[in-house]
């Protein structure tokens, strides 16, 4: 049983009339790199802020690395690398002096890793924060994140607003980070596809509520898109018992559904059609029909079963 | 930069040099003025007491001005609460965070003050300038304030906050009791033990401050009531305030429609909030002086005394004249605002027309309250009425025109007061270490003249300090008469240049900034008013006086070549 | 290696990983004793997270494809053979079922699928006569 390095219990938040965290419960284990999915509101940044200690826990309980990050900020912060939503870094320094700046703070801070990096990004160490373009801007927001080696890197939206190149040489400067033992990843993002490139866990946050907790395997394994025949036309189909996103007409029609592929084939062979080909569903089409689910379900109030 | 406290020491000296350059420049020239005024042997007493008023007020004010820049690191946009927070993300005790600053300003801020004091004891040997006391006095100020402004979010907990701190002053509980030996600049607390007592609840107040900022650091506000009303900064969101009802955006033509918003920002309802706000923040310092101290301030200082809240209040109404402020720290123009198809002139005139009318609308509303509610609520107050009535009778003997004459002078000197002020704040927000250093360099500037002045007249010559004096302001006075024409020329000139206005345009402006100027020639030399010919002024001191009259003109200039600047860069 | 990724098509990463060695292997692209690239390199070259490439390789292994060398890198394996001619098998089969499929949709029997792919071989191997006669190169 790997050691939990985070362990959020029960967590809910309102801010004024609005809940941002309903009942969540989550944890990360040391050295996975863990992906935190939602629409933008969904409460991921609420999250992460409790993981920090930047939002007391009014209601459940955030442990990291056993401590409360309220109680004991310098302990746990310690250990802890941030790149913020907002790339939260003061304007008026440069980036030589925000890395010296930064480096004072945390122990363990790698200046040749450091200088490797503003290489790697092409960076002028005598600019101005306020003189740097927003992909600059997080380039050296996500160099101080990663540079003092921490043992839990949190990324809050790490490539959102930036251009391919930027993105790219983000996510491989993560991959980097990731790829050294023992450390843990915790990573927002509304682009799905990076998500599927660099968890090992995915879940997924709307309107507050976990609606999808798993690892990205079983993910992948339990989530199928299947194009079938029918061998007459259809103008609508039944409801299938697993099946959540139709489309399609006539007598060629496309589902993503649970379960496996031949459970799902022997409900077709009985309203006459056929899979014609299968596939595991992409992250992005898993996350719309979840979200479809969660509206849908809102509306009519279908009870889930579980994942 | 090893730790955690050397590096909150070196960004906070970063930050802050600059306003602080200008506080030690500022408190050296105050103490020298103080030295010259003690060796002129006139009504040294009164000196001191002005001497006294300088350094409060500029205290007041130098440090409000580091407190916001100290501010600007922040990335809220209230002006309240705690401003370090980037490092509340980072593996930094609040402790530390708060004692660091905290101690670095009260250091700097008491060496600004203890070493000008050293200098004068060492030259001038027969004053001696008592610097415990007064270094006492610097520290609890430079702390409280900083404590009072850092400790919460909420604009109303922050009033609270600063009640509380009153009613321990009136209390002597923050400061002892002082008492000035006769004639001197010498000052000590009447019991020394009230130095304990001070210190015991200014460490009480440290407590509760790292209290409200650790609640900061974690995401809460301590007194939550109303909190979202006040201490948001936000543009519009006075309107919200008041259940008022909102006149609807007419759509005929830009100009309502910009005059609409300006509105909904400072207009009619910010007035009557800034007012009745700032009235009945008078009242209650009034009631909580009268309620500790006995008898209440004397009615005829009551105006004065709501001085400051009245100049706060229009620097709120006005300082956003341009449509700078601040977001996340540093200072913008919103996009929006600069793109907006309307000409900068026409913008800039909406936008005064709104503010200043503001600002008046408040005073009126401000003071027409106190003048109402005072003579209620404190009886020293009743006779306040009968006084205010003699003053109207100053204006009743005279005829119509010179009444007119005087209260449109009045209004135009104070309207263009305010309109320097506001651009003068502005550009201050946008070029902060520019201006700071400016600033810092006026005193630094005045100290050198004098003192080669004094060296040039001979200090043992006994009218030597006053000839200097005069030398100096007789000549920078001329520099001042030539400024005010040639910069307005200037500043004309580029306006015309990037179409700001156009020529018509241009010389109807003309036309009323030299009516108006003419108008204070009038006043000059009409024999019953100021009687300017029949005083012994000097030339350029009435030189200065002619050239005044053009000040609203040059105003005018002033914000529209601003406008144009800010807007296009 | 020359590896490349699509999120889109719904196969996990680790798998077309997978696969892509194993077709490089069964093409020869790929000897045996050969090494092939470290985890983290590739991780790096990717830009996928360093466990993705970890499952990979432990799949490849435990199915022959690769073996480690401890602490010396990853190789591939000799005995490729019966696994090769397997797994060659196993993408000719994927894509003769995909065949079928459409074939199937579009109305072409068994029967027609054969001769059609006689045909095509027969007009391929003519078009690759008259481009090496063009270009006067011998033949392997």
């Amino acid at each position: 049983m790997s050691e939990l390095v985070v362990k959020v219990h029960n967590l809910s938040r309102s801010f004024g009339k609005t809940k941002a965290l309903d009942c969540i419960d989550f944890q990360a284990s040391r050295g996975k790199v863990y992906g935190l999915v939602g629409a933008n509101g969904a409460g991921k940044t609420t999250l992460i802020k409790h993981l920090l200690g930047l939002l007391r826990a009014k209601s459940g309980s955030v442990r990291i690395f056993g401590e409360d990050p309220v109680k004991q900020p310098e302990r746990v912060l310690k250990h802890i690398g941030y790149l913020s939503e907002d790339r939260d870094i003061p304007d008026w320094m440069s980036i030589n002096e925000l890395m010296r700046y930064t480096s004072a703070y945390h122990g363990g801070w790698d200046p040749s890793y450091a200088d490797e990096l503003l290489d790697t990004f092409s960076l002028d160490p005598t600019k101005k924060i306020k003189a740097l373009s927003r992909g600059m801007r997080a380039q050296v927001a996500l160099i101080c994140a990663v540079a003092h080696r921490p043992d839990l890197l949190i990324l809050d939206e790490p490539s959102s607003g930036l251009d391919t190149v930027v993105r790219n040489d983000i996510l491989n400067a993560v991959v980097r980070t990731i790829s050294e033992d023992g450390r843990t990843v915790i990573f927002s993002s509304h682009l799905l596809e990076e998500v599927e490139r660099l968890s090992d866990h995915v879940t997924m946050i709307h309107q507050g509520r976990v609606t999808l907790d798993s690892s990205l395997e079983m993910i992948n394994k339990n989530h199928h898109y299947s194009s079938i025949r029918f061998s007459e036309r259809q103008h609508a189909l039944p409801k299938l018992e697993d099946a959540v996103s139709i489309s399609g007409e006539g007598r060629f029609w496309s589902v993503i559904h649970q379960g496996s592929v031949d459970s799902f084939g022997s409900t077709l062979q009985n309203i006459g059609g056929v899979i014609v080909e299968s596939r595991h569903a992409t992250l992005e089409e898993v996350f719309v029909y979840k979200i479809g689910r969660e509206d849908l379900r809102d509306h009519t109030q279908i009870t889930e079963g579980s994942e | 930069m090893r730790n955690p406290s050397q590096a909150l020491l070196w960004s906070t000296f970063k930050i802050s040099w600059p306003v602080l350059l200008m506080q030690v420049a500022g408190v050296i020239t105050v103490f020298f003025l103080i030295e010259l005024a003690l060796g002129s042997n006139e009504d040294s007493l009164s000196l001191i007491e002005v001497a006294d008023g300088i350094i409060i007020i500029g205290l007041i004010f130098l440090y409000s001005v580091t407190l916001h820049k100290s501010h600007s690191i922040a990335r809220t946009s209230s002006a309240l609460g705690f401003p370090y927070r980037t490092e509340f993300s980072f593996p930094v005790s609040t402790f530390t965070l708060l004692f660091i600053p905290l101690l670095y300003f009260c250091v700097l801020i008491e060496a600004a003050v203890f070493f000008p004091g050293m200098v004068v004891n060492l030259f001038y040997f027969n004053v001696e300038v008592s610097v415990l006391p007064f270094g006492f006095i610097v520290f609890q100020f430079t702390i409280l304030t900083l404590m009072l402004t850092w400790w919460t979010n909420s604009g109303l907990a922050s009033i609270v906050g600063w009640f509380i701190a009153l009613v321990l002053y009136l209390n002597d509980l923050l400061m002892p009791d002082f008492v000035r030996a006769e004639n001197s600049w010498i000052v000590s607390a009447e019991n020394p033990a009230d130095y304990i007592v001070a210190l015991f609840f200014t460490v009480a107040m440290f407590v509760l401050t790292y209290f409200g900022v650790s609640q900061q650091r974690s995401g809460e506000t301590l007194i939550n009531f109303g909190s979202n009303l006040f201490s948001s900064a936000e543009q519009g969101a006075i309107r919200d305030i008041l259940p008022l009802p909102i006149a609807v955006c007419p759509t005929n033509a830009p100009v309502a429609a910009e005059f609409w918003k300006e509105s909904q920002i400072h207009g009619m309802y910010g007035a009557l909030l800034g007012g009745l706000a700032g009235a009945a923040m008078t009242l209650a310092i009034f009631a909580t002086i009268f309620f500790f101290v006995g008898n209440g301030p004397d009615p005829k200082n009551a105006g004065l005394l709501a001085l400051p809240l009245y100049a706060l209040v229009c620097v709120g109404l006005t300082i956003s004249m341009y449509g700078v402020r601040y977001k996340n720290g540093t200072p913008i123009v919103s996009l929006h605002d600069r793109t907006t198809p309307l000409s900068t002139a026409k913008l800039t005139l909406i936008r005064i027309s709104v503010s200043l009318t503001s600002a008046l609308l408040a005073g009126v509303i401000m003071y027409g309250t106190l003048a109402m509610l005072g003579p209620l609520l404190f009886s020293n107050f009743q006779n306040l009425q009968s006084e205010f009535l003699e003053i109207l009778a100053i204006f009743s003997g005279i005829g119509f025109f010179d009444l007119a004459l005087r209260v449109f002078l009045t209004l135009s000197a104070f309207l263009t007061a305010l309109l320097l002020l506001a651009t003068f704040f502005t550009w201050t927000m946008l070029h902060n270490r520019l201006f700071s250093i400016g600033i810092a360099f006026v005193p630094a500037y005045i100290f050198l003249w004098s003192v080669s002045l004094m060296g040039f007249y001979g200090s043992e010559n006994e009218g030597a300090h006053n000839q200097a004096i005069d030398a100096i302001f007789a000549n920078h006075l001329w520099l001042l008469v030539l400024l005010i024409p040639v910069s307005g020329v200037i500043m004309l000139r580029d306006l015309l240049q990037d179409q700001v206005l156009t020529q018509a345009q241009m010389w109807r402006m003309l036309t009323i900034g030299i009516v108006i100027a003419g108008l204070n020639l009038i006043w000059l030399f009409d024999a019953d008013h100021y009687g300017i010919l029949g005083r012994d002024i000097w030339v350029v001191q009435m030189s200065y006086l002619v050239t005044q009259g053009l000040l609203p003109l040059l105003a005018v200039i002033l914000a529209l070549w601003s406008s144009n600047k800010i807007r296009h860069g | 290696m020359n590896i490349t990724i699509n999120t889109k098509d719904g196969v996990p990463i680790y798998r077309q990983i997978a696969n892509q060695i194993r077709y490089m292997v069964a093409s020869k692209l790929l000897k045996p004793g050969e090494e092939i690239t470290a985890v983290r390199t590739l991780a790096l070259a990717l830009n996928v997270t360093p466990n993705t490439v970890v499952k990979a390789y432990d799949e490849l292994e435990s199915s022959g494809v690769i073996f480690k060398r401890r602490g010396a890198g990853t190789y591939i394996s000799d005995q490729q053979s019966p696994l090769a001619d397997r797994e060659r098998r196993r993408i000719i089969e994927a894509r003769i079922d995909t065949l079928l499929a459409e074939a199937h949709q579009l109305d072409f029997n068994a029967d027609d699928l054969l001769d059609l792919i006689r045909e095509r071989q027969l007009q391929l191997g003519e078009t690759k006569q008259i481009e090496n006669k063009g270009t006067e190169k011998t033949d392997e």
